[in-house]
């Protein structure tokens, strides 16, 4: 759709793609789908589930034994959101380890008692946001838990490398909140993240991961 | 932007409302306007065959929202891209395009053949549970009162965006008697009665969704079916297919179904039903059913 207001970018092109899996090598699909689509300039634009499925981060939760502290913990978190089953705050645990789970923890109750929110993601680290329980993801991955990205920098610097295109991995919801988890350039970040806010990503029926961003002429 | 021929991107099917008509469109978007022809190789068929290359992975959506039943992509040849549209029936079409970035070429069907079938309709829908009665919980602690509803109310907007007339026998946190359920639907004198539930098993790996009839209502046992079969569709889940309810006989000549679109006490199960996306595929799925159901009562020309 085109983009309302004076922004730098004249329109924003999502792209159906197949269903990825950890079989696919996201840089070579970043190519593949933007050919002749997003120049030098255009931003490509990557959701941070798809990044993170193709790099074998989608486990599905039967694998995962969940221990005591995992199933006390995540009688917690809110039940719309991550780590509200046991074997998501296991995973969580095992990504950071169970020291920083304990002290995010500590800081989230004196967080409640301040009525300030995210604190335990302040301190047991912000990529545990970026978990995605089960059923919080496009089909056929409703059924696994999807951990955030590894290297996401990396990834986006290897995506330009490769297209010559500025590269970001977002995490977008319906409730648009966008968080910028890897940018080439970062004095773009505020004008992608307006430009993503109304998560052009999409659910499974859209199945567009990667959106182009075109950079308005007026502005190269 | 591509050296010459446009590039498509993008393709789905949306609804649309224009001087009280609703519309499905089938969008296919483009990195620039590219020249088209249109096919009709059978009735319920419709092929849009562009001179433009594939972005987009060629694919099938299927879309089921009671007149497009999916729209499949493909590249017979390199420079060549086919836009397949199946429908549920023959109805009055256009094309059009909209010119912005990206450039949308549309096929455009009218609705006016649901709201003829849904016309006159009335259905009752009965969100299970309510007040004092929790239902069933989830793993997660997600509540069977609180998942109806929000299934109900998605329910109660498609069917009558379809023309129908509906009920609903609770629109807030309340209790109800079963009996005061199945009242609404005698005193509306309602041609079908739903109520929505969720499954629960003492096994977290049972999943799946179920659908109960009106044993006494022979029509309802098909009605079951076709809703079991389209919900499974839509909604991905398992079927666990579909059984007679004696609790549902007191409707007497009406059909009733109670509908299970899923396992509460399946932790993904659970999830699904926390997602609007999921309550909005499975009440199409019942829409869908309904439309079959109606239209086979009335024995309309359909599904050509």
């Amino acid at each position: 759709m085109p983009l309302e207001n004076d922004r730098i970018f004249e329109g924003r092109i999502p792209i159906r793609t197949h269903v990825f899996s950890d079989r696919d090598d996201i840089v070579e699909m970043a190519k593949k789908y933007t050919e002749g689509i997003a120049g030098p300039g255009d931003v490509i634009c990557l959701a941070e589930s798809v990044v993170a499925i193709t790099q074998g981060r989608a486990i599905l939760p039967a694998t995962v034994k969940p221990g005591f502290l995992a199933r006390f913990l995540s009688l917690f978190p809110g039940k719309d959101g991550s780590l509200a089953t046991p074997p998501a705050m296991q995973l969580a645990i095992n990504e950071v380890g169970m020291p920083r789970i304990l002290l995010g923890c500590a800081a989230a109750a004196v967080g409640k008692l301040l009525r300030k929110r995210g604190w335990f993601y302040l301190v047991a680290g912000r990529q545990l946001a970026y978990i995605d329980d089960v059923a919080g993801t496009m089909y056929p991955y409703e059924k696994h838990i999807i951990l955030g990205p590894k290297e996401p920098q990396k990834v986006v610097n290897l995506i330009k490398q490769a297209t010559g295109a500025e590269a970001v991995i977002a995490d977008v919801n319906d409730l648009h909140r966008v968080d910028i988890i890897g940018i080439t350039n970062p004095d773009l970040e505020v004008h992608v993240v307006e430009a993503l806010r109304d998560n052009p990503f999409g659910n499974d029926d859209q199945q567009t991961p990667i959106v182009v961003l075109k950079r308005s002429k007026t502005q190269d | 932007m591509s050296n010459g021929l446009a590039r498509i991107t993008n393709w789905y099917c949306r609804l649309t409302e224009e001087g009280g008509q609703t519309f499905s469109e089938v969008v296919i978007e483009s990195t620039s306007p590219f020249p088209y022809r249109i096919e009709r190789p059978g009735p319920g068929t419709l092929v849009l065959v562009a001179e433009a290359l594939a972005n987009a992975h060629p694919d099938t959506i299927i879309v089921d929202d009671g007149l497009v039943d999916e729209v499949s992509l493909t590249i017979p040849r390199t420079g060549e891209v086919e836009a397949q549209v199946k429908l549920e029936a023959d109805v009055v079409w256009e094309h059009r395009t909209q010119n912005s970035l990206p450039f949308k070429t549309i096929l455009r069907f009218e609705r006016s053949i649901l709201t003829k079938i849904f016309s006159h309709k009335t259905i009752v829908i009965d969100p299970g549970h309510g007040g004092a009665d929790f239902g069933y919980r989830g793993p997660v602690s997600l509540r069977e009162k609180q998942v109806t509803l929000k299934m109900a109310t998605v329910l109660n907007e498609i069917l009558r965006s379809f023309g129908a007339e509906t009920f609903l026998t609770r629109q807030q946190d309340v209790s109800l008697s079963w009996q005061e359920r199945l009242n609404l639907a005698r005193q509306k004198k309602a041609e079908v009665f739903i109520s929505l539930h969720t499954h629960w098993a003492p096994d977290a790996k049972i999943n799946g969704a179920a659908v109960f009839y009106n044993p006494i209502m022979p029509q309802s046992e098909g009605l079951a079916r076709e809703i079991l079969a389209r919900i499974t569709r839509k909604g991905k889940v398992t079927g666990r297919g579909i059984a007679p309810s004696w609790s549902l006989t007191e409707l007497g000549r009406i059909a009733g179904l109670i509908i299970e679109p899923a396992t509460i006490s399946n932790w993904v199960e659970e999830g699904l039903f926390r997602s609007p996306d999921f309550h909005r595929k499975i009440a199409y799925g019942i829409a869908v059913g309904l439309e079959k159901y109606f239209a086979q009562q009335e024995g309309a020309s359909y599904a050509s």
